[in-house]
């Protein structure tokens, strides 16, 4: 049993779909992810809500992320740009980061490994497909894998 | 005449028999004395003397001096007067020879009348005054003669020594050189004939003029028979005639007869005796000239004969005509030009040697040339036809010049003919190929032309002066600013030098304006060239190119347009789909949570309808993956290498081995195929999705597939070497749809088989996979007999 599940781990989705959101919140539930989810829906957001700045700076006391779930295909600034900032960041640069993405293009899936993204998923378009994905990242991130001791 | 330095035995015996032969003429001489006992009107000494000095050279004086020594030393003289009249002759005879010998040089003197002259007019008069002086002077001083004497004497003494001088000298003269001739036939009749006529004469003249009913004599009767000896007998009959003459008329006149018996003695001997030197005088100058004619008639002759031999020889065709246009010569070369013989010709008229149109007009123009003294063609020569005797004509080169005939005032014209047809022929042959040339030059469509060093043209073919807008004639050799503006003259012309310079050939691009204005861009090819002469000229052929030039500039930017809008197509797949896959999702996700949790609030038919939306948003979602595949397939570059097909296959096989086994299918490759350079992953989709078709569009219980390669099955003109194929023993497909079955998202409508899977872009990758690869893909294939998909992947290895 991975002691990770002792403590209470937060999971960042940053996604602009709201659609997606839901439907990853619902396979979290089905595969029992009983992690806190926070959802960001802009590039910016999200690293606001990671640096507590912004709208987020009341909530500072928040943990930060262990997993952070990031969707290229956003308005304004795109998830490539929001993965940059994370590993400018010295602060942020440890957390692991799922690129959670519809594109299946190599340039996308070269460039985001490039830059440090610890994995790219494409994004099923069935439910059930989604869901089993869903599994195996949670077999994987969670139950295999160990993640930095606290996020950010 | 020899020259004799010694005094050898034969020049002695010479001397001696010189002596006696003097002294004994002497003695016949002094016979005939009447003004002194020493002095006659009859000496021949005089005469042999000089003869023998001329015969034997002047060192034979002894003889002459001894002789005459001895002649009066019995001449009942003294001593002394002997000794200075023998002195007087022997320097008679010395200078006799000296003067004609300065006069007329070395002989021979009787065959010119110059050497005639001289021993007439120096060996006969004026060296005898010199022996008559001295010796009418020894005489009378010595007493022996009274000086009232002496002009007779004189006188006398020196006739006398004329007289030996002229008779006995030439006789001598004539006949003291050998050989003599050997007589012919008719001149042996005819020296009897003269000598007959000579008897005759001399018997008429001297003896009995009566025979011929003439009362008187008339001695210059002998003119004609002299002058007949001296034109056929020559010196030697003239002397010989003249010495008969001489001793008949003095033996007639001693014995009182003849035309001068009626004179004293003394007076008669004297006329008798110039009477002979005038006619021994007469003959000599008459046989020199004619010895001298006939002389120059040998060399004359001599000089014709070599005339002839090389005219006869020479190659060229030499004819002589007159003013009239009459042949007069003809040599041997006009033979064999024209056919005819010499005597065929030689006194007709040359027009029968021309043409009717030339010949009609040949007096004409002799006439014309004789009248004005302008020529058309004597002194210029120029090419004309001639005429053969077998009537053909034939081109000839013919030269003219006016002759001065030997007799002066005849005009003669001679012409050297020279048959040039071969030459013509050779030059034909020359002018055709010339000419074949200059048309397929001509028939160049881009512009050829020729340079000078000095920038102009020298030759070039249609296409160039069509270019330069005009007719050869106005650029060939002008200067290059009547057909290059100004301002373009330095690039064309450093273009040119350093063709000229370099000696290489270069291949330039060179802007012009023609002479509408028209902007023209060239690509000319020049090439330096070196004529016999060694004058430089370069050769270019120009290519128009300013369409070409045009359409490359049109053609790139619509390469590059098309290629922007490719990329934009690409993009705009990549993208559209992209988002369209996004709002799909979410209506499954949603269709997924209704049927979810809604589950025990629907009846079955919102069930099945919202399993329907599901299946239709699903197969959207496949049909935009495949648009998004495609579009990739097109983008994304090729991972080529080397690749074994079997191997590939092989691969394929186990990947679909449940598929194969669900459907009984079998996969053969009767023949390894060959290795090919590709990307091998595409290859294998391309395998992967054929044989998918054969087994899937199969009704066969067992379905065969076969793989291999076909070595020479190829597309009509494409230059592979062979095709891929893979058969099945399926439905087959119609040829209507042969086509069609390459179009994305095309299905066929095949009741055989039930498949609601497929997206119908299978093929449609297939072909982009193989197209990317630059090869082809085609089939044959009939409804029921199974297909067979060829493909070609445009690969140099297969």
């Amino acid at each position: 049993m991975n002691e990770n599940y002792l403590k209470p781990q937060s999971i960042l989705v940053v996604d602009d779909n709201e659609d997606d959101y839901e439907a990853i919140a619902r396979a979290f539930k089905k595969v029992g992810l009983s992690n806190h989810v926070s959802l960001c829906t802009t590039g910016q957001a999200a690293l606001d809500f990671l640096r507590h700045e912004g709208d987020f700076e009341k909530g500072s006391n928040a943990d930060r992320p262990v997993l952070i779930m990031l969707d290229l295909n956003m308005p304004g600034m795109d998830g490539i740009q929001v993965l940059q900032h994370i590993r400018r960041d010295p602060a942020l640069r440890q957390i692991p980061v799922v690129i959670w993405t519809t594109s299946s293009n190599e340039k996308d899936v070269d460039a985001c490994y490039q830059m440090g993204a610890n994995a790219y998923m494409q994004k099923p378009v069935i439910f059930e497909d989604l869901v089993e994905s869903i599994r195996r990242l949670k077999e994987y991130w969670f139950e295999t894998a160990l993640l930095p001791a606290r996020g950010g | 005449m020899a020259n004799y330095y010694k005094y050898d035995g034969i020049q002695i015996v010479r001397m001696l028999l010189l002596a006696a032969v003097y002294y004994g003429t002497s003695k016949f001489g002094f016979s005939l004395a009447y003004v002194a006992e020493q002095v006659t009107v009859v000496w021949p000494p005089t005469g042999i003397s000089l003869a023998a000095i001329l015969l034997f050279g002047w060192r034979i004086w002894p003889g002459i001096f001894l002789g005459a020594l001895l002649t009066n030393v019995t001449a009942h003289e003294p001593v002394i007067t002997a000794l200075g009249i023998a002195t007087g002759n022997t320097l008679e005879a010395f200078s006799g020879f000296w003067l004609l010998r300065r006069y007329a040089g070395p002989g021979p003197y009787l065959k010119h009348v110059r050497g005639v002259l001289g021993l007439i007019f120096f060996s006969a008069a004026i060296s005898t005054m010199a022996s008559a002086t001295i010796g009418t002077i020894s005489l009378c001083l010595g007493g022996v003669q009274p000086w009232a004497n002496f002009d007779s004497i004189w006188f006398v003494w020196w006739l006398g020594d004329a007289g030996g001088a002229l008779i006995a000298a030439p006789l001598l003269l004539a006949w003291g050189e050998w050989p003599y001739p050997a007589l012919s036939l008719r001149a042996d009749f005819e020296v009897l004939t003269l000598a007959a006529a000579t008897l005759a004469t001399n018997f008429v003249i001297f003896i009995e003029p009566s025979l011929i009913g003439m009362t008187r004599p008339y001695p210059y009767m002998i003119f004609p028979v002299v002058i007949w000896a001296a034109i056929s007998f020559g010196q030697r009959g003239v002397t010989l005639i003249t010495l008969f003459l001489s001793g008949v008329a003095i033996w007639a006149t001693s014995h009182q007869l003849g035309p001068f018996a009626d004179m004293p003695i003394g007076e008669a001997l004297d006329v008798l005796q110039t009477f002979t030197i005038v006619i021994s005088a007469t003959g000599l100058l008459m046989s020199a000239a004619m010895s001298e004619r006939f002389e120059s008639e040998k060399i004359e002759s001599q000089s014709r004969i070599r005339l002839n031999a090389v005219l006869e020889n020479i190659v060229d065709g030499l004819i002589t005509i007159d003013g009239k246009g009459i042949i007069r010569s003809y040599n041997r070369a006009c033979t064999k030009i024209f056919g005819y013989a010499a005597e065929d010709v030689i006194g007709k008229n040359v027009k029968m040697l021309m043409p009717a149109e030339h010949a009609v007009n040949h007096d004409t123009y002799i006439n014309n040339y004789i009248k004005t003294g302008r020529a058309k063609i004597i002194g210029i020569g120029r090419e004309l036809e001639g005429l053969r005797k077998d009537g053909t004509t034939f081109p000839m080169d013919l030269s003219v010049a006016e002759v001065t005939s030997g007799s002066g005032s005849e005009r003669l014209f001679s012409g050297i003919i020279r048959d040039i047809s071969e030459r013509k022929l050779a030059e034909k042959k020359i002018q055709d190929a010339h000419q074949f040339l200059q048309s397929v030059i001509d028939h160049i469509p881009d512009p050829v032309f020729m340079k000078d060093r000095q920038h102009r043209l020298t030759g070039g073919n249609k296409a160039m002066w069509a270019l330069l807008g005009g007719a050869s004639e106005k650029f060939i050799g002008s200067d290059p600013h009547t057909f290059l503006k100004e301002e373009e003259i330095p690039l064309f012309y450093a273009g040119d030098d350093e063709v000229f310079n370099s000696n290489q050939t270069t291949v330039k691009e060179e802007e012009f304006t023609d002479h509408k204005g028209e902007r023209h861009i060239l690509s000319t090819k020049k090439t330096s060239f070196f004529n016999e002469k060694g004058e430089q000229f370069l050769v270019g052929a120009a290519r128009d190119i300013t369409d070409l030039k045009k359409k490359e500039t049109q053609l790139l930017k619509y390469t590059q347009e098309l290629k922007r809008s490719n990329q934009e197509l690409d993009d705009f797949a990549y993208i559209a789909s992209h988002d369209l896959k996004e709002p799909l999702r979410g209506l499954l996700t949603q269709t997924s949570f209704l049927l979810e949790d809604y589950q025990g609030k629907l009846d079955m038919d919102g069930v099945r309808r919202l399993q329907r939306l599901t299946y239709l948003s699903q197969r959207m979602e496949k049909l935009i993956s495949d648009l998004l595949y495609f579009s990739r397939l097109g983008r994304t570059e090729l991972a080529v290498q080397e690749t074994d097909p079997n191997e590939v296959v092989m691969e394929v096989q186990q990947m679909m081995d449940t598929f194969l086994k669900e459907h009984q299918a079998h996969i053969t490759i009767p023949q390894p195929m060959p290795h090919v350079t590709c990307d091998k992953l595409r290859i294998a989709e391309v395998f992967r999705n054929l044989i998918t078709n054969a087994v899937k569009y199969n009704d066969k219980p067992e379905r065969l597939v076969e793989v291999g390669y076909l070595k020479g099955m190829k597309r009509p003109h494409s230059n592979e070497k062979g095709a891929f194929y893979v058969k099945d023993n399926g439905v087959g497909i119609d040829p209507e749809f042969h086509e069609a079955i390459f179009r994305i998202f095309k299905r066929l409508d095949n009741p055989a088989v039930k498949n609601e899977e497929g997206t119908g872009s299978g093929l449609t990758f297939v072909k982009k996979i193989i197209e990317r690869h630059k090869g082809h893909i085609w089939l044959d294939s009939e409804p029921d007999k199974g297909s067979v998909f060829y493909f070609t992947l445009g690969s140099k290895d297969v």
